[in-house]
C-alpha cells in the first residue's frame, strides 16, 4: 500500500470536482473531516489502466493559493505538504472551467508553481463549445509541458484519456515558470500570453442556454414569484407526500411494541423496551421521511445549479441585514439541521459575517423541531382542518425568518466590524441533475439522521425512561409514580420558574429533557404519557396529553399553553451537537455559551409574553 | 414483579449511562484520525 500514489484534485468551486471525483472513485470514497478544522475531507481510490490502485484526495474548491477562508486554507496547507494529517499528494489534478479559462488559470498556475506532477482537466468543454470557444489542448499541453485533457465529467466524455494521463509511470512537471509575490495583475498577463493562439473565440458572444435561463429565473420579478413557488412545492411536499411513510414508520413501531407486549411478562425491562426504547426511537425516526425529502430538494437545486442563483438573489435581502448572500446556502441548510448550515459557513471569507451567521444559524426551524410543532399544533387546533394547521407551521417558520433577520441586524450592529469583503459567488451553468449524485447525498443524509437515532436519541430515550421509572413509589397509581420519580422531581423543582409561561411540571420534564435534542421532548412525552397508562387502554399520546387537566379541572395544554411551548421552540437553543459544532467553528466556548445564554433568554421572554398577552384575548 | 426484569433493565440504563458518560469524556482523537471525527455530532 506504501507505493500506492495519492493524487490530489484541485479547482475553483463548482467546477464539477465532485463529479470527476465521483467517476474516478465510485462508491470507494469515505467523508469525514480535516481534524482540527471543519473542512470536509473526501478521499477514494480508484484504478488506473493497468488495475494499479490509487487514492484521491478531493480538496476543498479554492480560488486562489492565496487563502482566505479555512477551505482555502486546508487546500494550500495539503499542497504544501504542511498538514501532519495528510500527506502530500505525489500528483495533481487541476480542473478547470472551459468556459472560463483566463480565471481558472489563476488557480492552476499558482498550482503548477508548486512544482508538483500535474495533469489539467479541461472541464465543461460542451458550455465552451456553446460559447463558441475552441481549445487546442495540444498546443496548450505542449506550452505547459503537462497532460491536458478535455472533458465533460458529467457525461464521462475524456475519462479515457485521463485514465491515460493517470497511467503515466511518472507524470511530469509543469514547464511553468514561477512568478515571483502576488502581483494579481501581472498574472493575468502571463495567463493571457498562454492562452493566445490556443483558444479562439467566435466572432460574435452566443447567447448560451444558461443565459436563457438566467433571464427568467435570476429575474428581480419573476425570479421571486418563482423561488417562492418553488419553496412552497417544497413545504406542501414535505407535509403532503411525507405522511404515507410516515403513517408506514409510525404503524411499524407500533406493531413491534405490540409482539413484545405479546411476548413478555409485564415488568421494567418490557416498560423499557416498549416505552423507552421504541416509543421514544419511534417518535423520532418517524420523521425520517420529511428529512429526506426536505434533502432531496435541495439536492435537486443544487445539483441543477439553481442553488447558486437563489444565493445570488439572496444577497440584496441579506445585505439589508448585514449578511452576505453566501450566508443563504448555510442557513437553508439549517433548516433541515443547524449542524451542516454552521459547517457550511466555512466558505464565507468573512469571520465576521461567519461568525453572525453561525449566531443565528440555530434560530432557523430545524428539521428536530418539526416533531414538536407538529405534536402542539394538533393539541392546539384538535378539531381544526390541514389548512389551518399548515398556516399555524407557516407562522412558526416565518418567525424564525423573522428572528433570524432580527438578531443579524443587532449582531452586526454591534459586533466590531472588519473589512468588508467583495461577494465572489461562481453561478455554474445550469445542468440536468446527476441522479445518481442527488441519491448518494440522500442515502449519507439518511445514514447521519439514522445513526443519530440509534446513538444518541437512544441513549437520551433509555436515561429518560430511568429517570420517569425510578426511583420507585410504593403507590399503584401511575400519575404519582411519575411524581415521585427523579425526572418529576426534577419537573416540580422547576415548575416555579416555568409557570408564568403556563407550563406545569409534566412539561417541564419535557423542556429539561430536550435541552440535550428538541425531538427529546416528543420521546419525554410518550415515555411519560404511556408509562402513565398501565394498562395500555387505547388512545395515543397525544389524546392522553389532551385529556391531561390541571389541579383547576382545565386543559393543561390549553391554546395559550401551546402558543406559548411553540414560541419557545421557535427561539430556544436546545442542541448539544450545535452546542459542540459551535464551540469547534468558533474555536471557543465564549460564542457557545453566548449562543444558549441569548438563545434560551429570549425563548423564556418570548415564550412569557406570548402566554400572558394571549390571556387579554383567550382564556 | 419479575425480578429479573427490572435488574436487566437497570443494567441497560447503567450500560448506557456509562456509555455515554465515556463519550463525552473520551479524550479527542488523535490528528491522525482519518475518518468518523465528527460522526456523533451530524
Amino acid at each position: 500500500m506504501a507505493d500506492t500514489r495519492l493524487f490530489a484534485l484541485v479547482g475553483n468551486p463548482n467546477t464539477g470536482k465532485t463529479t470527476l471525483f465521483n467517476a474516478l472513485t465510485g462508491l470507494r470514497q469515505k467523508v469525514a473531516n480535516y481534524p482540527g478544522v471543519t473542512v470536509e475531507k473526501k478521499e477514494g481510490t480508484g484504478r488506473d489502466r493497468h488495475g494499479n490502485e490509487f487514492r484521491l484526495i478531493d480538496l476543498p474548491g479554492a480560488y486562489s493559493l492565496d487563502a482566505k477562508s479555512p477551505d482555502e486554507e486546508v487546500t494550500c496547507a495539503v499542497l504544501h505538504g504542511e498538514r501532519a494529517d495528510t500527506p502530500r499528494p505525489d500528483a495533481v489534478i487541476c480542473l478547470i472551467d472551459a468556459s472560463n479559462l483566463e480565471r481558472h488559470f489563476y488557480l492552476a498556475t499558482q498550482v503548477m508553481e508548486l512544482g508538483l506532477p500535474t495533469i489539467i482537466v479541461l472541464n465543461k468543454t460542451d458550455e465552451a463549445a456553446e460559447r463558441g470557444i475552441t481549445i487546442a489542448a495540444k498546443k496548450l499541453e505542449e506550452r505547459l509541458g503537462v497532460p491536458v485533457v478535455p472533458m465533460q465529467a458529467n457525461a464521462r466524455v475524456g475519462m479515457e484519456q485521463l485514465q491515460v494521463a493517470l497511467s503515466r509511470e511518472e507524470p511530469p512537471k509543469p514547464k511553468w515558470e514561477s512568478m515571483v509575490g502576488n502581483d494579481v495583475a501581472a498574472r493575468y498577463e502571463k495567463i493571457n500570453a498562454l492562452l493566445e493562439g490556443t483558444v479562439a473565440r467566435g466572432d460574435v458572444e452566443r447567447l448560451t442556454p444558461t443565459d436563457r435561463w438566467d433571464r427568467v429565473l435570476v429575474h428581480p420579478v419573476w425570479g421571486w414569484v418563482i423561488l417562492l413557488g418553488i419553496l412552497a412545492g417544497l413545504f406542501m411536499t414535505i407535509f403532503s407526500v411525507a405522511t404515507y411513510p410516515m403513517d408506514w414508520i409510525n404503524a411499524g413501531f407500533g406493531w413491534l411494541g405490540e409482539q413484545v407486549k405479546a411476548s413478555m411478562a409485564a415488568g421494567d425491562l418490557r416498560s423499557l423496551i416498549t416505552e423507552g426504547i421504541i416509543g421514544g426511537v419511534g417518535g423520532v425516526l418517524i420523521f425520517l421521511p420529511q428529512i429526506l425529502i426536505l434533502f432531496f430538494f435541495i439536492g435537486l437545486m443544487e445539483n441543477t445549479g439553481y442553488l447558486a442563483r437563489v444565493s445570488f438573489m439572496m444577497d440584496r435581502l441579506m445585505s439589508g441585514v448585514g449578511l452576505s448572500g453566501k450566508a443563504f446556502v448555510p442557513l437553508l441548510s439549517s433548516y433541515a439541521c443547524a449542524i451542516p448550515g454552521i459547517m457550511a459557513t466555512r466558505t464565507m471569507e468573512s469571520a465576521r459575517d461567519r461568525l453572525i451567521t453561525i449566531l443565528v444559524a440555530p434560530i432557523t426551524s430545524c428539521s428536530a423541531r418539526l416533531p414538536v410543532y407538529l405534536m402542539l399544533i394538533a393539541l392546539m387546533l384538535p378539531i381544526g382542518n390541514a389548512t389551518q394547521k399548515a398556516l399555524v407551521l407557516l407562522g412558526l417558520y416565518g418567525l424564525s425568518i423573522l428572528g433570524v433577520y432580527a438578531f443579524a441586524w443587532v449582531f452586526n450592529r454591534t459586533l466590531e466590524k472588519t473589512g468588508e469583503t467583495l461577494m465572489v459567488l461562481e453561478l455554474p451553468s445550469y445542468q440536468s441533475p446527476s441522479w445518481r449524485e442527488v441519491l448518494m447525498q440522500l442515502l449519507e443524509r439518511g445514514k447521519i439522521f439514522l445513526r443519530r437515532a440509534g446513538t444518541v436519541i437512544l441513549g437520551l430515550s433509555i436515561l429518560l425512561w430511568a429517570l420517569t421509572t425510578y426511583p420507585k413509589s410504593d403507590s399503584e397509581n401511575a400519575s404519582e409514580q411519575l411524581a415521585h420519580s427523579a425526572a418529576g422531581r426534577m419537573g416540580k423543582a422547576i415548575e416555579p420558574v416555568i409557570a408564568p409561561l403556563g407550563y406545569d411540571w409534566k412539561m417541564g420534564v419535557g423542556l429539561v429533557a430536550s435541552f440535550a435534542a428538541r425531538e427529546v421532548f416528543v420521546s419525554t412525552m410518550s415515555i411519560i404519557y404511556l408509562g402513565e397508562d398501565a394498562t395500555g387502554e387505547g388512545n395515543t399520546v397525544r389524546e392522553k396529553m389532551a385529556k391531561e387537566k390541571r389541579a383547576d379541572g382545565t386543559p393543561a395544554y390549553n391554546v395559550r399553553t401551546c402558543l406559548s411551548l411553540l414560541v419557545f421552540y421557535v427561539f430556544a437553543m436546545q442542541c448539544l451537537s450545535t452546542v459542540a459544532v459551535t464551540r469547534r467553528e468558533t474555536n471557543s466556548w465564549r460564542w457557545p455559551i453566548f449562543q444558549v445564554v441569548y438563545l434560551t433568554g429570549f425563548a423564556y421572554i418570548a415564550a412569557l409574553a406570548t402566554y400572558q398577552i394571549s390571556g387579554f384575548f383567550l382564556t | 414483579m419479575n425480578d429479573w426484569q427490572t435488574w436487566t433493565a437497570l443494567a441497560v440504563v447503567t450500560c448506557t449511562a456509562t456509555i455515554m458518560l465515556w463519550r463525552i469524556l473520551r479524550k479527542r482523537k488523535p490528528p491522525g484520525c482519518d475518518s468518523d471525527c465528527d460522526s456523533s455530532e451530524s
